[in-house]
């Protein structure tokens, strides 16, 4: 395995980070509301596999999906959301992502259905921050001018168990998308000679 | 300044090579055009050239090349590129930036050429090339032949030595030819010497020195532009190559022709369009009223850039919701429009969704149905598709994904079936064929329209001519046939 | 026209490497400081910051939107009060974001992308980061055109896999990964030819330089830092 990304593999990574990133932009503008907005893990994580899976298909070398998570740091993490922890959070996911799928040199579907399931909450921080940084959010609702009423109700559904739910329903979502997109993979992109 | 000995290459995907036992010398200066049918080996000559094979594209080279004093099997394509400047068939794939002014800037930043310097080719390069009103433009907005010069310009501001150009009229209009004629003039001016492959060749007969004639991959003839020039129209064809005088529209003879005779065993009389308006932000930009278009021939519709050509077809299909009367015996809903209307689109792959050619051409029937079957495997035969139905469409041909469109939209059942620029970028023996092939169908359909730049395709295969420009019918002809 | 580029940008303006310090120094001060008055001092020369630089605009848009916010925020206690829950639910992220999406807004909009790349190579960011940047930048209008593009061909097709999502996902997907990866060759090769990847780093024909706006932006900011963190409980 070549470790050099060619400059093809890293028009690649800004084409795919264009899709994959796009349509999380769009997705997150349809769901901009707190408790709805954490449905932007499952939804995500079942429209995205075709094009993660293709993407690793196309590359098959180290950091592309770390560069891809850069990108959704800097753009999403730090522009829209102007938030340095949250922008941590996003990179973190894609190292991570970015690992699992080279233990398996990129070419094993199982360990890159297992990378697409963790890169599915690279958006945690943007959605949840009420379960990654508690004490922060608490602060940031009072200073905004809520309640502590407020602040203190959202971190009580913030529980472990509801965020086990969501994370459940993400990988039951992942898994699904990861289905059809092998499919996809196997019907199309294989025999069309681009996978 | 372009030298290429007994070269023969063949793609790793293929078994026979695309270029055979080729040798050529080009001197400084000097303005060389190749041309030959589809496949005959035109494009890979010139990625020999610019390195891009076997440095992108691998394969198999036996012979040797030079190029500015540099063996592109040596060197890097990017290292390449400050001698030899490329420029493509896309115009908006190959535009790396947002903005307009960015993109002159790109090509020379990447050769590390000094701000200053910069600065001073850009005054150069956009008085040679006419193109201060394209400044500081997004790249959206432009028209494919406003692209094109951006491109030409971008490339002239590396200042190499050499250009080759790939069939850089293939994605545009009348109008844009031109004006990339007057962009190779003045690159010619500078002094470079120039390699361009092309299907349309009028417009560099007034450019070029000589012309190399390639068949089946082995440069097969070789002419001076002068010798080139008397060939006679019969010569030209056989060889399938365009024509080299500026195609005029076939003005009708005076005296009205007889209507086609399939047309006239059809008593429902012409579709017609009583009004058809669109605006835009205010403003009007399709405005036609009592327009007739004759059934059963091929009408071609035509008129510069932004004449309203598409929005014509957006509205008439229903793909546009639009001010619209359209009555063909009865007035047309839009949903009924919908439902009769297929269009072939001119980025065809964006409306391909199969995962084989026969699976496409069925999408949304039951394959199980014996009928439909049947019919799929005929319209396929007639098409001459049968040999390639099991073929994912992505792997076609241009022209083989035109057909495959036009075969789904048939099994479709659709009575009004629209073209949008078929004929760009083929050369004469496709369009003729293609031109044959509208003919054979138009008899089943309804209506037949043909937005289209191309005036060589609309002498040779229209039977009617509408013109569009600024949102309304200017002119309105049947043609002899 | 010609005359004007090259030039270097107006003295208010700030270079894109003071921009991205003062988005980080302001998270810093939304993250440690628990009171509006730094909060607000920052959002004040956010807005100045713009509006030197001759962005009147979009400050304007921000300010009006804010300004509907507040005041439906201000007179909301008096509705019932489901619909105060489903208001604090609906504006809760506009407010959090507020004091950093200003600085978000200043980056973008008085920054070019030739600017902000040129930046970003000084700040030794390398290029299998700067080139994926600028693509996926590129790429995201033309993604929109082509889905645009596919959706009518599949309404044209009656392929709109109607009851079946996970087709209709198929149907979009196909044509529109397929034509991005065709695209992306035909950039590749364009790139190549015209000397991306020859050398390490690019010229830019407008450096970025630190000026004395960029000094004052700096320390007002710090002054703000510092503020916020003697005044923390």
């Amino acid at each position: 395995m070549s470790f050099r990304l060619s400059t093809r593999d890293l028009i690649t990574i800004g084409i795919f980070t264009a899709v994959y990133l796009g349509a999380y932009v769009i997705l997150s503008s349809v769901l901009f509301t707190p408790w709805l907005f954490i449905l932007l893990l499952p939804v995500g994580a079942l429209l995205m596999a075709p094009v993660y899976l293709l993407f690793i298909a196309r590359t098959q070398k180290p950091f592309a999906i770390t560069i891809m998570g850069l990108i959704a740091a800097l753009v999403a993490g730090l522009i829209v959301y102007g938030n340095v922890l949250i922008a941590l959070v996003n990179l973190g996911v894609a190292v991570l992502a970015d690992a699992i799928a080279f233990a398996g040199k990129y070419r094993s579907l199982t360990l890159n259905v297992v990378s697409y399931l963790v890169m599915s909450f690279w958006v945690l921080g943007q959605v949840g921050p009420m379960w990654v940084a508690r004490d922060w959010w608490r602060d940031l609702t009072i200073t905004s001018g809520y309640s502590a009423e407020f602040a203190d109700g959202s971190l009580d559904l913030a529980t472990p168990l509801s965020l086990g739910l969501i994370a459940l329903a993400t990988v039951i979502a992942g898994l699904v998308s990861a289905y059809v997109a092998r499919s996809m993979l196997d019907r199309h992109f294989r025999r069309a000679g681009v996978a | 300044m372009i030298s290429l000995d007994d070269v023969t290459f063949t793609f790793r995907s293929n078994n026979d090579p695309a270029l055979i036992n080729a040798s050529l010398e080009v001197d400084e200066g000097e303005f060389v055009v190749i041309c030959g049918r589809s496949g005959c080996g035109k494009s890979t000559l010139l990625k020999l050239i610019n390195g891009v094979v076997p440095g992108h594209e691998e394969g198999e080279l036996t012979g040797s090349v030079t190029v500015a004093g540099l063996d592109p099997q040596e060197t890097s394509i990017p290292a390449l590129s400050a001698s030899v400047g490329s420029v493509f068939q896309h115009p908006r794939a190959q535009l790396f930036s947002l903005d307009t002014t960015d993109e002159l800037f790109f090509g020379s930043g990447n050769h590390r050429v000094e701000p200053s310097t910069m600065l001073d080719r850009l005054h150069e390069t956009v008085a040679a090339f006419d193109i201060e009103p394209l400044l500081g433009r997004s790249i959206f907005d432009l028209s494919g032949g406003e692209a094109q010069k951006i491109v030409c310009a971008s490339t002239h501001m590396i200042r190499p030595a050499v250009y080759v150009l790939d069939e850089p009229s293939a994605n545009l209009d009348g109008r844009s030819i031109d004006e990339l004629a007057e962009v190779l003039a003045a690159l010619k001016r500078s002094g470079a010497t120039i390699v361009v492959a092309e299907h349309r060749l009028y417009y560099l007969m007034e450019l070029c020195d000589r012309v190399l004639y390639l068949d089946n991959g082995a440069i097969s003839a070789e002419f001076s532009a002068t010798q080139f020039r008397a060939l006679t129209a019969n010569e030209r064809t056989s060889m399938g190559l365009r024509t080299i005088e500026r195609p005029r529209m076939r003005v009708p003879s005076g005296s009205t022709t007889e209507p086609d005779p399939a047309a006239s065993h059809d008593d429902r009389g012409p579709l017609r369009v009583e009004r058809l308006r669109f605006r835009r932000r205010r403003t009007v930009v399709l405005d036609v009223q009592n327009l007739e278009l004759p059934r059963h021939e091929v009408i071609a519709l035509t008129g510069p850039n932004g004449a309203g050509k598409s929005t014509f077809v957006a509205g008439f299909t229903g793909a546009l919701r639009a001010d619209a009367a359209i009555h063909d015996e009865q007035r047309l809903s839009r949903r009924t429009r919908l439902r009769r209307s297929a269009v072939v689109m001119q980025d065809v792959h964006h409306q391909l969704f199969g995962e084989s050619v026969l699976d496409e051409v069925v999408l949304g029937h039951e394959l199980d149905d014996e009928e439909t079957r049947a019919n799929a495997t005929e319209v396929l035969e007639t098409l001459g598709l049968q040999d390639r139905q099991d073929v994912h469409p992505y792997c076609l041909s241009g022209g083989e994904k035109q057909r495959t469109a036009i075969a789904a939209a048939l099994l479709a059942g659709t009575r009004y079936l629209v073209f949008d620029e078929p004929t760009s970028g083929i050369d004469r023996d496709h369009m003729e064929r293609f031109g044959r092939r509208v003919q054979d169908i138009k008899a089943s359909l309804d209506l037949v329209l043909v937005v289209t730049h191309d005036v060589e395709f609309i002498n040779t295969c229209a039977d009617h001519v509408i013109e569009l420009a600024e949102g309304r019918v200017i002119g309105e002809h049947r043609l002899a046939r | 026209m010609t005359a004007a580029i090259g030039a270097p940008p107006s003295r208010f303006r700030l270079d894109p490497r003071t921009k991205l310090l003062l988005l980080l120094l302001m998270n810093v001060i939304v993250f440690t400081y628990r009171g509006s008055v730094a909060i607000g001092l920052g959002i004040a020369l956010a807005a100045a910051l713009t509006l030197v630089a001759g962005q009147w605009k979009p400050i304007a848009t921000f300010a009006a939107t804010y300004a509907v916010l507040f005041t439906i925020d201000a007179v909301i206690d008096a509705a019932p009060r489901p619909v105060i829950e489903l208001w604090v639910a609906i504006s809760l992220p506009f407010f959090i974001a507020l004091p950093t999406a200003i600085y978000a807004l200043l980056l973008i909009t008085t920054t070019t992308m030739s600017e902000l790349s040129a930046a970003l190579q000084k700040l030794w960011v390398p290029a299998a980061a700067m080139i994926p940047l600028l693509v996926f930048v590129r790429f995201v209008p033309a993604i929109v055109q082509d889905f645009r593009a596919i959706t009518t061909a599949m309404r044209l097709r009656g392929a709109t896999g109607r009851g079946n999502p996970l087709k209709a996902m198929e149907y979009v997907y196909v044509p529109l990964l397929l034509g991005l990866v065709r695209t992306g060759d035909q950039l590749t090769v364009a790139a190549l030819t015209r000397g991306l990847g020859r050398h390490r780093t690019r010229t830019y024909v407008v450096e970025p330089r630190l000026r004395l706006i960029d000094a004052v932006a700096v320390i007002a900011m710090a002054a703000l830092v510092i503020f916020a963190r003697t005044t923390a409980s």
